[in-house]
Parts: structure tokens; sequence; C-alpha cells
């Protein structure tokens, strides 16, 4: 029987669906199974995915937690996945896990003896080693360079005294996905004083990742892999009180608080312009047990994501404050992130193997997965023995 | 130029960019004095100079559309076709029947014509119509995807698929089998795998 519709034609309806629907349809057919595997439907759905936010949710100190997807409704948070990162990557089980970032559908976070990249809508996670320099560790960023290379970025300090004073430099570590080694790009021309602060984790945009470190904001070309300052909006208010950043539609946008109130700044073209100035309705939530959380592309418009007691949401266009619903506790939920789902497959990033386990039953496929290198994976089944 | 200006230019012309004069195509009048053309040329110096041409398309069942150029290029497929030179008398358009390509056809007009209008008020516009066209049943549905994908044009592709993926987002996979005539070709072992693989999407 001939089909109805051409396969380029099925992409792009296919690629419209949210992804708990296509995923259903992978048993329609075998062809529709395998469309989904297809890279112009891959890239094709990554075009169209809308952001949605991954929330990382700690609940015992020793369990390296679990992440909810969340996406956001008209009214309020749909939960379209909890993952128990125990039950889905073995190997980190009594390890802490923390976020790098999430590109292009990819999720990062690192432990103690590495990193963990995994797709949560295909189910398949990856292992990356450690950096090689054991210097202390400031921040880490995760994006891809236009070519394509998923790269990932780790910025330590190195302390280097000149006389009496202390001086910390910046070291850079990059690894590229698929190499399977990381590289030392060296010490850059920075130094600070001293170590004050924590640093948040890189945001990606337009092939370039950027932080706000000690009060300035740095950019990482993954092109050319230079590390760069970056400017700070102009003003008073500008980067000395510059404290987040995110992506708006995307555009690199950053915001600032202080006791006046907040700002969002985006970056349009080689400048920053304010783009938003919100007195009421929050600016009594900014102490420092209420900060945003992230910058978020929603449905009617761009919103800042915060939490009092339970996640808030404030629409940057309407100015109006949203509730999302979702209670958690403020110990817990460290971490709110954008994540944009996609159906890129680890598999064909190169030297790394890539695990695919949800079943146990599952044995065939896991070996079809998984090249050589099976001894790393081998204590998470003495763990589930014991 | 006057002496370009033949009969026929006047006559195709006058209809369209002349409204003080209300003639028909086949009207008999011919004589314009070279006073009045040169007059119409200072109002409508682009539109008379322009030479605004028709390109007929004939559908696979031998129905013949005159449209204009502008009209026409909404499909890459058939700009494609201008430049190489094969559009000197019709198109012939083997895959489209003349039903199909008439409403295609009123798409591409109503696209082509709309935006020089006010912008709001145009956008809402242009909305309701694409609303309005798609609300057709599935085959023709089916069939005006069809004929977007081959002539390339990528407004209506984009439409239509996103017609028919809010169509079939609630479906069972069942249902979308019925839907796209799909043969299940999964042993039900086969497809009981792929279910329990996924199992969180069937939540």
């Amino acid at each position: 029987m001939e089909d109805l519709l051409p396969n380029n034609v099925m992409c792009n309806v296919l690629s419209r669906l949210p992804v708990k629907t296509i995923i259903r349809y992978k048993c329609v057919c075998k062809k529709w199974c395998d469309l989904v595997s297809d890279p112009n439907f891959v890239n094709l759905h990554l075009s169209r995915s809308r952001e949605a936010l991954m929330i990382f949710d700690h609940y015992k100190p020793s369990r390296p937690g679990c992440l909810m997807w969340v996406e956001m409704g008209y009214k309020a948070l749909v939960q379209v996945k909890r993952l128990d990162l125990t039950d889905y990557c073995g190997f980190v089980a009594g390890y802490w896990l923390s976020q790098v970032g999430s590109v292009n559908g990819l999720i990062c976070s690192a432990y103690h003896k590495g990193f963990l990249i995994y797709n949560p809508v295909l189910e398949e996670c990856m292992y990356v080693p450690p950096p090689l320099q054991e210097f202390e560790t400031l921040s880490y960023g995760l994006g891809v360079s236009m070519v394509g290379e998923y790269k990932l970025i780790h910025i330590s300090h190195r302390k280097i005294s000149l006389d009496s004073d202390e001086l910390y430099a910046v070291e850079i570590e990059v690894y590229t996905l698929g190499t399977g080694k990381w590289r030392i790009l060296g010490q850059t021309p920075f130094r600070f004083k001293s170590i004050k602060g924590e640093v948040d984790n890189g945001i990606f945009v337009n092939s370039h990742v950027y932080w706000i470190i000690h009060d300035q904001i740095y950019d990482f070309d993954l092109n050319t892999e230079t590390f760069e300052l970056f400017p700070s909006p102009p003003g008073d208010s500008g980067a000395s009180n510059m404290k987040m950043l995110g992506v708006l539609k995307g555009r690199l946008s950053g915001v600032s608080w202080c006791w006046l109130g907040l700002e969002v700044w985006v970056m349009k073209e080689t400048s920053w312009y304010k783009e938003r100035t919100i007195k009421e309705n929050i600016s009594h939530l900014l102490d420092h047990n209420s900060r945003p959380l992230c910058l978020i592309n929603g449905i009617d418009g761009t919103l800042l994501v915060f939490h009092e007691d339970e996640l808030m949401a404030h629409c940057l266009d309407t100015n109006k404050t949203l509730p999302l619903n979702m209670k958690m506790c403020f110990d817990r939920c460290r971490l709110v992130t954008t994540y944009r789902p996609s159906f890129v497959k680890l598999g064909n990033f190169g030297l790394e193997s890539v695990l695919a386990d949800m079943y146990e039953d599952r044995e065939e496929s896991r070996k079809e997965y998984v090249h050589g290198r099976w001894d790393m994976f081998k204590h998470k089944h003495e763990f589930r023995l014991a | 130029m006057l002496k370009n200006l033949n009969s026929k230019h006047i006559q195709r012309f006058s209809y369209k960019y002349l409204p003080q004069f209300p003639i028909s195509p086949n009207s008999p009048k011919l004589g314009f004095s070279r006073s009045q053309i040169a007059n119409y040329r200072s109002n409508f110096p682009t539109t008379i100079m322009s030479s605004s041409k028709t390109i007929v398309l004939r559908s696979s069942d031998g129905e013949t559309f005159e449209v204009d150029e502008a009209v026409a290029v909404e499909s890459q497929t058939i700009k494609h076709m201008i430049e190489d030179g094969c559009a000197d008398t019709s198109i012939p358009l083997p895959n489209v029947t003349s039903k199909i390509l008439s409403k295609v056809i009123e798409y591409c007009k109503k696209h082509v014509e709309t935006p020089n209008a006010d912008e709001k008020v145009a956008e809402e516009d242009l909305k309701s119509f694409d609303a309005d066209f798609v609300k057709v049943d599935q085959s023709t549905l089916f069939d005006l995807i069809l004929a977007a994908n081959y002539l390339n044009i990528k407004s209506l592709l984009d439409l239509t698929c996103q017609t028919v993926a809010d169509m079939i987002k609630g479906k069972t996979p069942e249902e979308i089998r019925k839907t796209f005539n799909i043969k299940n070709d999964f042993t039900p072992e086969e497809e009981e795998e792929v279910r329990r693989e996924n199992a969180w999407a069937f939540e």
C-alpha cells in the first residue's frame, strides 16, 4: 500500500507535535520509528522545539536527586517527565550531582568523578572524564559551535602568589564531545585578588558562552576558543549589580537588581538595551532568599522565573505575576534552567560509549550501544546487587 | 517607447490600470491618443511600463488557469521553470488536479495581494483567511499538502502541515494508521517492546 504522504512531509508534520506524542507514534510502523532518528527530522524538530524548564530537585543530600522536566502551559506547569538520576544512570548513585547546562536537548551534570551527558528524550547517557588540571573549579559551561561541535568548558582558578599578594589566575580547559579527551587551553590574562562567591554556570547563546565572574561578564567564543571580557551594560546599575544572565528570544539578556527594583537588559546587535524595569509587584521579594532563577520564553511572552514558597513567574511583557502551581522546598530546589527537548543522538559523537538503558532485561540492546569500556559500568551492577 | 505599445498591450492594460474607462477585456476600444497614453504613463509609470506577464498553468485534467506572474512565482517550482525558460506556452502540472490547483491559486493570490495594506489589520485578515482555507475534508487537505510540496510553496506547506499536526495530536497509534493508510509492520511483540522502551510517553 502506498503511503499517503512522502517522508519529508511526514517529518514536517511530526516535528510540530509534542515530544511525548512523537515518541508514542514510534509504534505506528517501522518507518515512523526510524523517522525519529533521521537527522533531517532531528534538525527540523530542534528548530521548532519550545523551551521548557528543567528543575533540579535534591531530595536527599546523599542521592543525586532528580530532574523534573516541566513544560510551561497556559495556566500552570505540566510535568512531562521525572528523571530519577539514580535509576537512570546507575553509576552516579551515591554521588552529588551539580548541573552544568543544557544545549540542544542534551543535559550535562557534573559529579566528583567526571560528567554525565544525557538526552532525557532518547534516554541515552554518556560519561565524560574529569578535567586534567586539578585547580579549584570556578565554573562550567556547555555549548555548541557553528560547525556543530559540542564543547564542555571548565574554568578554574590557580593561585599565583606574587610577593605577599595573593592573586588567582583563570585557567581554561575544553572537552569536545567525540574526541574523548580534554584540551588545556591554558592561563588567561585575567587575575583576581580573591575568590568570592559562587559563579553561576555559563549561559550559551549563538556559539558563545557567557559567565558573570566577580561582577564582570566574560565571553568564551566556541568557534575561535578565545576567552575575553565582554562589555557590561552602561550606567550605575550596570555590571556591578548584574547578577544573572539568560537568553530571551535568542539574545543574551541579563537581570540586575537592587533595592530600587529589577532591570532586564537585552543585548541587541552590539549594545545593551534596557528592556524593562520592574519596581512594583516583585521588588519586595528581592532579598537573598528569593532571587530570580532563570529567564525563559514562555507562551505569552518572556518570563522571569523566581520563587518564594512556590515557583512563580513574572511575565515581562504584561508585567503580571503568575503562580506556576508547583510547590517546592527552597532548600531542595537549587536550580531551574531552561531546556529545549530534542532527539539529538549521543551515539553520533564518536569515541565515548553511550549507554541507553532503563530496563535491566534489555541486555541485547545495551550491548549494541556500548562499544568497549564496559568496565566503567561494571560497578553499577555491583551496587545494585548490594 | 510608444512605438512598442501595440494594441494588444493597451487592451490588456487598460482594464486593469485605468479605472475611469470601464473597459472589459473584450472591448473594441483600442484607439488611445498619444497624449492620453502619456497622461496615463505619468500617473502610473511603473505599472504601464512593466510587463505584467501572465502564466498559464495546466492541471492534470487538462484545465488551464491564467495567473499573474507575481502570483505564480509564490511557487518556487514554477519560479524555477520560468527562469529556466520552460514557461513559454503553458506550464503543465501533472500532479495537481484542477480542483486543487484553483485552491492553491486562490491562496497565492491572497498572500500576494495582502502585504501592502495596514500591518495589524492585514495580519488578522490573512490569519482568518488561512484558518478558513484549511477547513476542508481530510482528502482535500492531504491533496493540498502534496500540491504545496510539489509546487514548493513554503507558507502553504507550513500551514497545511500545522493543520494536520493539530488534527492528529490526540490520536492513538491505531487511529494514526487509519488516517494515513499505514500498514502496521510490527509484530505484536515488537510493538510491545517499543511501547515498553518508551513507557514514559504512554503514561
